[in-house]
């Protein structure tokens, strides 16, 4: 143990600081809702300014310290508390972005005051140099005085979160910022404390570090990495657990030291430790603990594109030039390839984050895997050329398929967390390693091909690379896999309950982009003669400066990723011995001002309008999304408002027996919309295969036998049996928290029932996934509306057939087949008509009224081939006549297609005329079920519900309702609770723990 | 409003980038004091025949900067030196600077900026981290690439046009060895940085070395730049009985590891050679300090040094002249001033070639740590000697390996050298 103790001591001095940054980060997450990827950025900046005071101007070390952390660090605060509140309703990927421009503008302006390499800070920490003995090793008062600090900060912030109002109002305004402010504190002062408490631990965090690091940019930003550890540690959310995470990694660095230190390929470990934890922590942590504070994001910007002729003219524009490059470049000519290399890079990162909405802090790695493969498949095993850079290519895929595994269980700021720790992990612990760069300072020799040795020959071989990556992309957005990617992007619960495997796309998506990277990779290499661990471009760094430029670039795909050429070549003409650090500064400022405005400006109305003249031809448009990535002209025919029942049976039929053949499989899909009854999700096989499976599947409709499901100690439904036979409309009613949206979610997968079953015709679907569910032929609305506010209508409701085809087959993901596509399109119409659409077919899902977005949801369920339609308050938002005419669809949908549907409502005239049989709900459990004649008379029903003048039912048309929803003849007030979640799971969030 | 202030706010950020990337653009690149310049201009204007432009690629700027920033203060001091003392036969003398910013694309370009140069008429290399791609674009050109130094055996020494004045790799590495034998170690520990394999590159080497000098190797430890604490690799070392460890990773971590191993009770060397032998490792209190240098001792007192110590006070007051790069720069340099010390009045790049063919056994009196001699249509050998040193209470002094000869002409004193080779 004597042994061990001089490395526990070390390790609990550092891990003390790294505790301290993740309190800090802990609190501003869990108030304000945004993840500070700059946390360790105002570190480096209070210990820039604390060295410039101590140091440069000899000011003495407290009135520096004073200066740096209790000045600069509340100011800082203020700053972030700004920012934060900008970025707070901005999509995940622009709360990163916002966040980490702040690590590049950091690190850009103290490089160019101080240099890139790292300055030893004389120690100025009481004791100096002086130490005492113990155990037979001297150990340092500057361990000791930087533990002391930190144990008494947490401390004190632990007893003030405890015992303090505004350590009381921190935690309220976690979980109900209106309620705060209705008892008359303000959310925004509390924000405001948390961000200046925050900030200044990061402040502290930095000036305490400064003796034993010194003073390194790169270093400090990523201190919040390291502490990033002990928050996952601490669950994201405790504060006394992040604080013991960080000694407990810290020390268990050090410790790890004492015997690895004379093991070579080990030697990467201890340094890699935090991100190792990271990474395991986030894999295994529950995923109620993985979900964000809030959730309302504003709506993203619609993806429109260009017609196609308009798109290949600009491709024919841009390209014009890039071949003209060898003739004007010169010595430059470098830098031109180079850029073209980072055009592959951008398009590779992009098609993972702007297209499926995956952030990816990794790419680097890739590329340097990407490298090192090809210099030792053409040089060490003489491939030729080209083989070699596909063949090692292709070795990166399975490294893409490994971080697409915590990409099925996380996302947005998680998943760009653990690929963060991914992509730092591999650069300490493999880059150092003979096998990858080889030990030699030159790196791998990375030859160029023979038929392209010259400068100018091989810049156009990799320009010949960029056309065909670009044409590749535009093909993946063009196909399926580019509309369920869209899908998936920004709903990815509903994409699931439709039919399609997030997982499986999760896995595709990663791994093209982890071949296209490693492309890249090699193209840079070979542009440049080597691969080496010193270039720059290999450095997981890289990887955050790489995402910062694809939020910054404008325009649409395959164009944003030119961009990066751009970027590329500026050294070339600004050569000042500062450019690169000046232009990660430009790069940090600008990524934070774009994120807050939530991405890069769109193009002009007018200019996007000319560009569409430009492109049309002649005849109607129709939307895009139903079956081809441009808009296409159809016949000016009414469309049939239903199908004839032969063709529809058919079609059903094709699809079910694809519903039915994957029926064997089962996944653990997409995140839950509310919290789950169980920490884990087991992989369950289902036992029937079947063809034609799918039709015989809902014969007997959908029932739930003995269903409970609990939520901690809540039990939200509890021994529900009920059965929705196909032909006819059931209805399922009660009050707010009654678990009817829990019994919906528990029989489409998105809970897990504690007890009982849930069966479909005579398939015991219980443990299914949700796609499997799906594909069996159950669809559904939610609660709380799950659309692709982006797309279109028509692109909306075309997943509804979409994603069950795509279903959990690679190739089926990747490609339509052109019958395929026509079902869709034809499937699209119909929805589209029998739902009354049609007119809004090609208007942004997020521009919509509630109303409307309602009629998509459900059009969307229409296209679908299901034979059971889980439908959850469809008509909240819907006026008398749209009510009206919406139950003349229901009505007509069962009768022409045979299907069942199970209703929530809380509209009890819509209830009491269409449904033929009525499941009441109280408190989680059945209170009464029958006709609705009998349900209108219980007098039990009528106590816990319905009230006194729900006598009467009311005719068609006759839905008048007051401002509050009430009915002038006293009929219970209609409850606009389409938006609230049941109480059930508002408990369940706020059972979340809290500072 | 909303939008009003986030517009005003992306102009302002547009400004200030606009701004700062002027600032970027123009660089700094300071001499020395005004007036010492100011005569150094003078005497260039007064020099009537055409201007000799030599080029020099180093990373002025990028994460390896440190190590080859000086040779860019020291090259100018050495222009301004040399035009104040008549040019090189009467031609006033430029150097132009590239940064390669130790970026292989930067490099790249900025060696064929040279080669594309006609008035460049010859290349000095301070740019270590780059010579790889820097080598490739200029083998086999018409330009003479003279020193400064560098470090792959595959450049120095084995192509036609590249003219070595420094030792490479290998004797380096050696010299670890042998200064620790020198200096009476029996023990000796490497520790690398665990970031970059380059650190760990002289591991193969080890053993021949421990075997040729007789000096054995008690552990090899990979350390974290970043590590907040040295502690474990101290005690281990401590435990081996150390008395000789090498550091193989930057000097500022390095500084840091010496600390931490002082205060656990060490008290043998530590080695550092090349380019490691900076102001950051100098500056630990009470440090100790053993290795090789292949860059003349700027610790001398011997004429041509003091010359040099002087030019650089005088014309580059803040280049530091007291690393490898600053004097090994200096010697390139002046071996071209040789070179070219009887040329005509065009001078073209074929005159470099022609004198630099033209010096036999020459050492530039003892700055060069082993006679050259270059011929015509042999590839230009090798350099094996460079200087053993020892630095302790503040002050440098040279230690050659006892029962060895001068590599040079200088047989005692500071510029004595060392070779070390291993046998075959």
């Amino acid at each position: 143990m004597n042994d061990l103790l001089p490395f526990v001591v070390s390790g609990i001095a550092i891990g003390a600081v790294y505790g301290l940054t993740g309190t800090g980060l802990v609190l501003t997450y869990k108030t304000s809702g945004i993840f500070n990827f700059g946390h360790g950025a105002l570190a480096t900046a209070a210990a820039y300014l604390f060295y410039w005071l101590h140091v440069d101007q000899k000011v003495g070390w407290e009135i520096s310290a004073v200066i740096a952390v209790l000045v600069a660090g509340p100011l800082m605060g203020l700053g972030m508390e700004l920012v934060s509140r900008r970025l707070a309703p901005q999509r995940n990927a622009m709360k990163i972005v916002g966040t980490i421009g702040l690590i590049l503008l950091v690190q850009g302006l103290g490089t160019i005051k101080y240099g890139p390499d790292s300055i030893n800070v004389p120690n100025f920490l009481p004791g100096g140099s002086h130490g005492f003995e113990l155990g037979g090793t001297h150990v340092r008062y500057k361990y000791v005085f930087v533990a002391a600090i930190a144990v008494v900060l947490v401390a004190a912030l632990y007893a003030l979160f405890r015992f303090t109002r505004i350590g009381l109002a921190m935690r309220a305004v976690v979980d109900d910022p209106a309620l705060l402010d209705l008892l008359g504190t303000n959310p925004a002062r509390v924000r405001r404390a948390a961000w200046i408490t925050g900030s200044t631990l990061a402040a502290l965090s930095g000036v305490l570090v400064l003796p034993l690091v010194g003073l390194e940019p790169i270093f400090l930003t990523f201190l919040v990495v390291e502490a990033l550890g002990a928050a996952a540690f601490g669950g994201f959310s405790n504060i006394p657990l992040t604080f013991l995470g960080g000694i407990v990694i810290g020390v268990g660095s050090d410790i790890t030291k004492n015997y690895v230190v004379d093991v070579t390929w080990l030697g990467g470990l201890p340094p890699s430790l935090p991100f190792v934890a990271l990474f395991v922590i986030l894999l295994v942590l529950p995923r109620r603990r993985l979900l964000p504070p809030t959730r309302h994001e504003v709506r993203p910007r619609l993806q429109r594109h260009a017609p196609a002729r308009v798109r290949a003219g600009t491709g024919a524009l841009v390209l014009v030039p890039l071949l003209l490059v060898p003739t004007f470049a010169g010595s430059d000519l470098t830098f031109y390839t180079v850029g073209l290399t980072q055009v592959v890079m951008l398009l590779s990162l992009g098609l993972l984050v702007r297209t499926s909405g995956q952030v990816s802090l990794c790419h680097s790695a890739f590329a340097a895997i990407g490298a090192v493969v090809f210099s030792q498949f053409a040089v060490d095993h003489h491939l030729p050329w080209l083989l070699a850079a596909l063949l090692a290519a292709l070795v990166v895929v399975p490294v893409g398929a490994l971080l697409a595994l915590p990409a099925i269980r996380l996302s947005g700021l998680f998943l760009a967390l653990a690929t963060l720790a991914f992509g730092i992990m591999i650069e300490r612990l493999f880059y150092a390693q003979g096998f990858m760069f080889t030990p030699t300072g030159s790196g791998r020799t990375m030859p160029r091909p023979s038929f392209a040795s010259g400068d100018n020959a091989y810049y156009y071989l990799v320009l010949g690379f960029v056309v065909v990556v670009s044409l590749l992309m535009v093909a993946v957005h063009q196909a399926r896999l580019g509309r369920v990617l869209r899908g998936m992007s920004e709903s990815p619960v509903a994409v699931s309950t439709l039919g399609q495997s997030t997982k499986v796309t999760r896995m595709i998506v990663f791994c093209i982009s982890a071949f296209v990277a490693g492309l890249s990779g090699i193209l840079y290499g070979t542009t440049v003669g080597s691969a080496s661990t010193t270039d720059v471009h290999f450095s997981s760094f890289n990887s955050v400066v790489l995402l910062a430029i694809l939020a910054l670039a404008p325009f649409g795909e395959p164009w944003y990723a030119l961009f990066a050429g751009l970027v590329a070549i500026i050294p070339a003409y600004i050569p000042g011995s500062n450019t690169p650090y000046v232009l990660n500064a430009i790069f940090g400022i600008s990524a934070v001002a774009v994120a807050m405005q939530g991405g890069t400006p769109g193009m002009p109305p007018r200019l996007r309008a000319a560009l569409e003249r430009l492109g049309q031809p002649r005849g109607r448009l129709v939307p895009a999304a139903a079956g081809a990535g441009s808009a296409v002209t159809v016949p000016v025919a009414p469309v049939p408002a239903t199908e004839p029942r032969a063709e529809s049976r058919a079609t059903d039929a094709g699809a079910a027996e694809t519903a039915g053949s994957d029926i064997t499989a089962s996944e653990p899909e997409a995140e839950a919309s509310e919290p789950e009854a169980t920490a884990s999700e087991p992989e369950a096989e289902a036992t029937e295969t079947a063809t034609g499976a799918g039709r015989s599947a809902g014969d007997r409709g959908l029932r739930v036998e003995d269903l409970t499901v609990r939520f901690g100690g809540l039990v939200a439904v509890r021994d529900l049996t009920l059965l929705a036979p196909p032909g006819q409309i059931t209805g399922l009613i009660g009050p707010n928290g009654a678990g009817k949206t829990t019994t919906f979610n528990a029989c489409t997968g998105l809970n897990r029932p504690t007890s009982g079953r849930v069966l479909f015709g005579e398939r015991d679907i219980s443990h299914a996934s949700q796609a499997t569910r799906g594909r069996a032929g159950i669809g559904r609305t939610f609660q709380i509306m799950e659309l692709a506010e982006s797309l279109t209508v028509a692109e909306n409701v075309a997943l509804g057939r979409e994603c069950g085809l795509a279903g959990a087959g690679v190739l089926s993901q990747l490609l339509a087949r052109p019958t395929e596509a026509r079902d869709t399109a034809t499937a699209t119409a119909a929805a589209l008509e029998l739902c009354g659409i049609t007119d809004i077919a090609d208007r942004q899902v997020g521009g919509l009224s509630t109303g409307q977005r309602r009629l998509v949801e459900l059009a969307r369920c229409l296209a679908g081939p299901f034979t059971m339609l889980l439908l959850d308050e469809p008509s909240s938002g819907l006026d008398r006549t749209e009510t009206e005419a919406f139950a003349e669809v229901l009505e007509r949908v069962v009768a022409d297609r045979g299907i069942g549907i199970l209703l929530v409502e809380h509209d009890m005239a819509l209830v009491m005329r269409i449904c033929r049989y009525i499941y009441v709900l109280d408190f989680g459990e059945l209170l009464f079920e029958g006709d609705p004649g009998a349900v209108r008379a219980s007098e039990r029903v009528r106590t816990a519900y319905l009230g006194a003048g729900a006598e009467q039912s009311a005719p068609a048309g006759s839905s008048d309702t007051g401002p509050d929803g009430s009915r002038p003849d006293g009929d219970p007030p209609l409850v606009a609770a389409a938006a609230e979640p049941e109480p059930a799971v508002a408990q369940a969030t706020s059972a979340r723990e809290t500072p | 409003m909303f939008k009003t202030r986030t517009m005003r706010g992306t102009a302002m950020v547009a400004a200030a980038a606009a701004l700062a990337v002027a600032v970027a653009a123009c660089g700094s690149d300071g001499k020395g004091n005004d007036d010492a310049t100011g005569k150094a201009t003078q005497a260039k204007a007064a020099l009537t025949k055409s201007e000799i432009r030599l080029g020099l690629l180093a990373a002025t700027t990028g994460a390896t900067s440190s190590a080859d920033v000086p040779a860019v203060g020291v090259a100018n001091a050495w222009a301004d030196w040399v035009n104040v003392n008549g040019g090189i036969n009467g031609h006033p003398v430029t150097i132009v600077v590239k940064d390669t910013k130790g970026d292989i694309a930067t490099g790249t370009a900025a060696a064929k900026a040279f080669l594309d140069d006609p008035s460049i008429l010859s290349i000095t290399s301070a740019s270590s981290n780059t010579e790889p791609a820097i080598a490739t674009t200029l083998k086999g050109k018409d330009i003479a690439v003279v020193g400064a130094y560098g470090y792959q055996p595959t450049i120095w020494g084995a192509q036609e046009n590249v003219f070595p004045l420094t030792a490479p790799a290998v004797p380096n590495i050696l010299a670890q060895f042998a200064s620790a034998k020198a200096n009476g170690a029996k023990n000796w520990a490497v520790a690398s940085c665990v970031e970059t394999a380059a650190c760990k590159q002289a591991s193969v080497f080890y053993g021949p070395a421990s075997k040729l000098f007789d000096v054995k190797v008690v552990g090899s430890y990979d350390v974290a730049v970043s590590a907040p604490s040295y502690t474990a690799e101290c005690l281990k070392m401590i435990n081996t009985k150390t008395d000789f460890l090498q550091l193989s990773f930057p000097p500022a971590a390095a500084a840091r590891l010496i600390d931490d191993c002082d205060s656990q009770g060490y008290k043998g060397l530590y080695g550092a050679s090349g380019g490691a032998v900076t102001k950051a490792l100098l500056d630990v209190d009470g440090v100790r300090l053993s290795g090789g240098v292949q860059g003349f001792p700027w610790w001398s007192t011997a004429k041509p040094v003091t010359d040099y110590r002087q030019a650089v006070e005088t014309y580059s007051k803040g280049a530091d002249p007291q690393t490898a790069a600053s004097t090994s720069t200096w010697a390139a340099l002046q071996t071209i001033r040789a070179a070219l010390a009887h040329v005509g009045d065009k001078p073209a790049r074929a005159d470099v070639f022609t004198g630099l063919y033209g010096l036999k056994n020459f050492d530039l009196g003892g700055l060069l740590a082993q006679p050259v001699t270059f011929t015509k249509g042999k590839i230009p050998a090798g350099i094996d000697c460079l200087w053993l040193y020892k630095y302790e209470n503040g002050k440098f002094t040279t230690t050659p390996l006892a029962g060895t000869k001068s590599g040079n002409s200088v047989t005692s004193g500071d510029l004595q050298s060392t070779c070390l080779k291993l046998q075959a």
